[in-house]
């Protein structure tokens, strides 16, 4: 795709992808997993003020709630679960592999963007909720019930200091900390694929990092530069990152990588896709997306980027458009496949300048609809583990 | 200081300090930006009298700001985040101003700004005024070199174009500063940047 100009794209580039989809349509058929006919390209109709309860585990505030095709369950946190430095590029809670705790981000406000993040524990059976570490963040569950995060030197965050912190991890939610990085830096914990963690490091200015894969304690190696994390594959041997884009030197794409040394699997020129209104270029892709299978779902310029990973390839499954004006907010986050790899929930926050609140998106990828459900005062997010390796 | 100074000689340079500031304690020098567009806005640069608000003096440059329109999206390196939006509106400090950032990304004339939580209480960190130019103010091709428009997209930092014909935007904004304000290195200017639509 990459050698393709762009001015083809409108001829060339829908047929091609339409054949390649075709096959991926086919194939999909054939996991019985999700459609038979996911168009490749086209936007959703959104359905307005729609109730929908998705199947999974979400926070709203200082609420839990669990929803399954048979119950609904709801818990009560002792604090909101809150990650003001984190922004929705990580979960503000996650599960263990067992599902009897949550790992929790919670904030304690100083000021307009002076704070202390602390992690908490909740257990689902007695409701205990503690405090597991403060100035820390960010936790990842290795598949055995080991639990990692990142904790700061100086536990408030403030204005001037650059907020550098350790990667810990205990072998289970009781045990003690064992320091990985003997060094503090601004490092940031994004998950586990397997038994190795997949640790970022942002350049002092914050403009930058690379991203590290950590074998054993201060034990780690290059993966990537200058690169978004989408996702770690389900089985913890890839990651899928992205790179390039508008005002950088190369164009935007996704590659696929080996966690045991960095090598790149495969890769997918994203500037040649096409995006269903505008006939544009996708522009950008955002993280983090959801791996389920061999499907990836992330947010991007156009709305929502599908793509398939095989054993050496990633190719574009499906680029989808949601009109932001039309749902009524400047942007949406954490798209999580639901019920197989058919439907995908996603939130969006009301825009600026009016009171905060957030929704909810239930979208059918295949139908091409979305319920847009009404908007609610406390934020509701996910709680999900980026974390690969524990299938 | 050399010991040979003559005393004339300090006494115009103590003088000249302290005229100096006296101007900028008469002025209040402060940019707004006009956030209307990802990489088509507007950047401009006050000063203006202290006392009754009349605007004294005033320049304005294109410039771009985020890579998406969601103020709330904050661009997190450390977590494998590299998207951001655009700079949430409202006032913001200025906490630095240089000319020879030496940054892993961001380099040459800078002005740091505070942080600032966005509607939804996220905090947006490690925002900028600034170009594409090395520490030494120069062009470095591909990361520090000012490519075309496309370089007005950003994490969230304001970026205003080194390109052109002398003086460019960035010199533009860096003299009328340093002429109107004159602060260097860290300090804090209060309320020094505003952002509206």
């Amino acid at each position: 795709m990459a050698s393709i100009p762009r001015r083809w794209i409108g001829r060339l580039g829908i047929a091609t992808l339409l054949v390649s989809l075709g096959v991926a349509a086919a194939a999909l058929s054939a996991s019985g997993d999700a459609p038979t006919a996911a168009p490749d390209v086209g936007a959703f109709a959104i359905e307005q003020q729609a109730a929908s309860a998705p199947p999974g585990l979400y926070v709203s505030g200082a609420r839990v709630t669990e929803r399954t095709k048979e119950r609904t369950s709801t818990k009560q946190l002792d604090n909101a679960a809150l990650a003001p430095l984190l922004g929705k590029g990580s979960p503000v809670a996650v599960p263990s592999p067992d599902g009897r705790l949550l790992a929790y981000n919670s904030w304690r406000s100083t000021g307009p963007t002076g704070g202390t993040p602390t992690l908490r524990l909740f257990d689902f059976a007695s409701s205990a909720d503690i405090v597991l570490a403060r100035g820390a963040q960010a936790p990842a569950w290795r598949h055995d019930g080991s639990l990692a995060y990142e904790q700061a030197d100086a536990p408030a965050f403030g204005s001037t200091a650059p907020y550098q912190r350790r990667i810990l991890v205990r072998d289970s939610a009781s045990a003690s900390p064992t320091v990985w990085t003997a060094r503090a830096d601004l490092y940031g914990v994004i998950g586990w694929a397997g038994d190795r963690l997949i640790v970022g490091r942002a350049s002092p200015d914050g403009q930058s990092g690379e991203l590290l894969a950590f074998d054993r304690p201060n034990s780690s190696h290059l993966l990537a530069v200058n690169s978004g994390l989408v996702a770690i594959s389900p089985d913890g041997a890839h990651v899928l990152v992205s790179d390039g884009g508008p005002g950088l030197s190369t164009p935007l794409r996704l590659r696929l990588l080996d966690v045991t040394d960095g090598s790149e699997t495969a890769s997918l020129v994203l500037a040649d896709e096409i995006g269903p209104s505008s006939g544009g270029p996708v522009e950008w892709v955002d993280v983090p997306g959801s791996w389920r299978g061999d499907l990836v779902v992330m947010t991007a310029s156009p709305g929502l980027l599908v793509v398939r990973v095989g054993d050496k390839s990633v190719k574009a499954e499906q680029v989808l458009g949601l009109d932001l004006r039309q749902i009524g907010t400047d942007g949406v986050y954490e798209p999580r496949f639901v019920d197989g790899t058919k439907r995908i929930v996603l939130w969006g926050n009301s825009p600026e300048g009016t009171t905060p609140r957030t929704f909810q998106l239930d979208c059918d990828r295949v139908a091409l609809t979305c319920l847009r459900g009404p908007d609610t005062l406390a934020a509701s997010r996910p709680a999900y583990d980026r974390s690969g390796g524990t299938e | 200081m050399s010991k040979k100074m003559p005393i004339a000689a300090l006494v115009v340079v103590v003088a000249s300090l302290f005229a100096a500031d006296l101007a900028r304690a008469a002025t209040i020098t402060s940019f707004r930006y006009h956030r209307d567009s990802l990489i088509n806005a507007t950047l401009t640069l006050h000063r203006r009298d202290a006392n009754t608000g009349r605007i004294l003096n005033t320049d304005s440059w294109r410039a771009g700001s985020g890579t998406v329109q969601d103020a709330c999206n904050k661009a997190d390196p450390a977590h494998g985040d590299n998207v951001g939006g655009w700079l949430p509106t409202g006032f913001y400090d200025i906490t630095r101003h240089v000319h020879n950032y030496p940054g892993s990304s961001v380099q040459g004339r800078v002005w740091q700004l505070q942080n600032h939580a966005c509607s939804d209480g996220t905090v947006r960190t490690e925002l900028f005024i600034h170009t594409e130019e090395t520490s030494s103010g120069g062009q470095s091709c591909e990361q520090f070199c000012w490519d075309g428009p496309n370089d007005y997209y950003s994490q969230g930092c304001i970026k205003v174009a080194r390109a052109g014909a002398a003086p460019t935007d960035i010199a533009e904004a860096n003299n009328h500063w340093d002429a109107w304000d004159g602060r260097h290195g860290a300090f804090t200017a209060v309320d020094r940047l505003y952002v509206f639509t």
